[in-house]
């Protein structure tokens, strides 16, 4: 056998082992990239699942039920407010940079 | 035969068998090709549906009411399943649930079945966890949405509520269904003989759906729809609406509805007769036509009979009184009287201009224009009633709107509830028309605020603000009878705060209270109560000091 013979022989097999590595690795990332998918349908459905977590945490009603039964408070009566603030005249000015307080 | 032509001969018969599978190999690579290759890639090739969940439905400072997460539902395929009966029985088992309404569905030759739909994350593990252990190739899984409300009830008649396919039903779920829809689209996948995918197509380009802003607030609304209830137990009464609106934008800030229905928005869809809150459009048309506030009209001492059949009652016996205290005192003989000396015209064309007859614009779905009597069904009887509220039916929200009105200088604005589509922001406050003059106006508030200082609406007072509005006690029709009902009303009170620089009106209806009936006992307490907790919401400062109120005002200072 010629040496050009071998030599074509070679470069064949050669492509071949680089067409079977090319198409191992383009599956092996395939399989890759279809796990990350999957890890974000998953981590985006989790996702979605702890924000109405959250917002049903903080739903007003549940958050006045909590704070009634297991903390005791209540809304403050107007006369219980304190408002401040620069000056509230005796004419009845307006206030400005207004706050308030909860009298205890 | 030379020994060539027998090496022929041997060879053709070598070769002959070999021409069969020539041929059949020609026809399965020519003639079968297409075919056969679509088979082939439709093995291994799939199709996975990916969901775009629903856009979110958020308060007016982002806060969610309604959003989309996802979830799987399950299904049974019978394609090859010798028993599908005992198929159904295993994966019910699996849910712990009951296979009977499934077994009922389960026909013969049937291939498809509902397993369950938007499981919970928890049950989803589960059945996958089983269904790979036993190899439970009849069960399927496909991606899908769940609709939901994190706030429970709340704001549920205007949110509305979608379908099992997550299609809009009703509220504004159905009236922005086309905004909020997701396309979910599959894309191929090249899977291998276990199921995995190898190789998948890039998904379209696509913005997902748009959140929806109302301009509801969230702890308005539940402040509303506290205090809504609350009155309408204490009350025994049938049901009950509660309108607040920034009068300077026209913003809804809380629309509540006792009993809830997520399927109705009766604030919105049904109508009732207003009763004496609509003095206020009597009161207006007779300033605009020139009369003079300050005429005394007798009010008969209680008792009028404008016809030998028809008598008109005040609840009170009243004297000669003017404009300002036929408002206070709520006259319905004065204000039957003022109207008639407006004229029908002058009236009807009043009641138009404060948009009474037509829709607001609101865009939820099924809006009432309310009931106006035509210009010339208003016989003297029928205009006399119209007046003081009888003959004619408006929505809460319309009656809010020509309240925030007068709040506004006279100036009416297109009640808003959609504040953004996504980046896409709402027009700001959309002007319909100027209802009345500055001078109209002024003596307006005037009157209204004197309502509450003098009149009916004592117990909607705020202390430290300036109020002004208008109670209503109406009678309703008794559907046997045809006639007004003695002992069936519609108690409310409209208003806004603070009446010198008003940032709410707030229209507080209860219909059939059995408990107390005239409006300012039954809805005057809770506008007092809904303005205090607002305008402390809001940080709005007492315009006048409070005997028991304390003020700090630096360091050390005393309260």
């Amino acid at each position: 056998m010629s040496k050009q013979t071998m030599a074509g022989f070679a470069a064949l097999a050669l492509l071949t082992f680089l067409f079977l590595w090319e198409q191992v690795q383009a599956t092996q990332l395939g399989y890759e990239v279809g796990k990350a998918q999957k890890t974000l349908r998953s981590q985006t459905q989790t996702n979605a699942h702890l924000r109405f977590e959250l917002a049903r945490l903080n739903a007003p009603e549940r958050l006045a039920k909590e704070a009634e039964e297991r903390l005791q408070m209540a809304p403050p009566d107007p006369e219980r407010q304190i408002f401040l603030g620069k000056a509230l005249s005796a004419e009845g000015g307006r206030l400005d940079g207004l706050s308030f307080l909860f009298r205890q | 035969m030379d020994t060539r032509s027998r090496l022929g001969v041997c060879t053709l018969f070598c070769l002959l068998p070999a021409l069969p599978l020539a041929a059949r190999l020609a026809w399965l690579q020519v003639v079968l090709h297409d075919q056969l290759d679509r088979k082939a890639h439709g093995e291994t090739l799939g199709r996975d549906l990916v969901v775009v969940p629903r856009g979110s439905i958020l308060d007016r400072e982002g806060r969610a009411l309604a959003q989309s997460v996802p979830v799987t539902s399950s299904y049974l395929d019978f394609t090859n399943v010798p028993e599908p009966r005992s198929a159904v029985r295993r994966a019910c088992r699996i849910l712990a649930a009951d296979p009977a309404p499934l077994l009922a569905r389960l026909k013969p030759g049937r291939r498809f079945l509902w397993l369950k739909r938007k499981m919970a994350p928890d049950e989803t593990d589960r059945l996958r966890y089983e269904v790979q252990r036993d190899s439970l190739a009849y069960i399927g899984f496909v991606s899908d949405e769940r609709r939901t409300y994190p706030n429970g009830d709340l704001l549920k008649p205007v949110l509305g509520g979608v379908n099992t396919d997550e299609k809009g039903l009703s509220g504004v779920e159905l009236a922005f269904d086309r905004e909020l829809s997701g396309r979910s689209y599959h894309v191929r996948v090249v899977k291998d003989r276990m199921g995995r995918a190898i190789v998948q197509e890039a998904p379209p380009e696509q913005e997902p759906p748009p959140a929806l802003r109302l301009t509801i607030d969230r702890t308005a609304q539940h402040y509303a729809e506290t205090e809504l209830k609350a009155a309408v137990t204490a009350r025994k009464a049938k049901r009950g609406f509660v309108v607040i609106q920034d009068p300077r934008s026209g913003d809804i800030l809380a629309l509540a509805v006792y009993p809830p229905d997520p399927l109705k928005n009766p604030a919105v869809q049904d109508v009732y007769e207003p009763g004496s809150t609509f003095k206020l459009v009597a009161a207006a048309a007779a300033l605009e036509k020139g009369l003079d506030p300050q005429d005394k009209v007798d009010c008969e001492n209680g008792r009028w009979a404008i016809t030998p059949d028809v008598t008109i009652k005040d609840h009170e016996p009243e004297g000669l009184l003017d404009l300002q205290q036929i408002l206070e005192r709520s006259s319905n003989i004065g204000t039957a009287k003022v109207t008639l000396k407006v004229g029908a015209a002058a009236f009807h064309k009043t009641c138009r201009l404060f948009g009474f007859g037509y829709r607001t614009g609101l865009p939820l779905p099924g809006e009432s224009p309310g009931l106006l009597p035509g210009l010339k069904e208003l016989t003297p009887v029928r205009l006399a009633n119209a007046g003081f509220g009888q003959g004619v039916a408006v929505t809460p929200i319309q009656l809010a709107a020509a309240f925030s009105a007068i709040a506004n200088g006279g100036l009416l604005l297109e009640p808003r509830i959609v504040r953004a589509v996504g980046e896409r922001e709402a027009p700001g406050p959309v002007r319909v028309r100027q209802v009345v003059s500055a001078e109209t106006v002024a003596s307006l508030k005037a009157y209204l605020e004197g309502v509450v200082l003098r009149g009916t609406g004592a117990a909607a007072k705020v202390p430290g603000f300036r109020v002004a509005g208008k109670t209503g006690t109406a009678q309703k029709i008794d559907p046997a009878t045809g006639r007004y009902s003695p002992s069936d009303y519609v108690s409310s009170f409209v208003g806004y705060v603070p009446a010198d620089e008003p940032r709410l009106t707030i229209a507080v209806v209860v219909d059939s209270p059995r408990v107390g009936y005239y409006g300012s006992e039954v809805a005057c307490p809770v506008f007092a109560r809904l303005a205090r907790m607002m305008l402390a919401r809001l940080g709005v400062p007492p315009r006048e000091p409070l005997p028991a109120h304390r003020l700090a005002t630096g360091k050390g200072a005393k309260a």
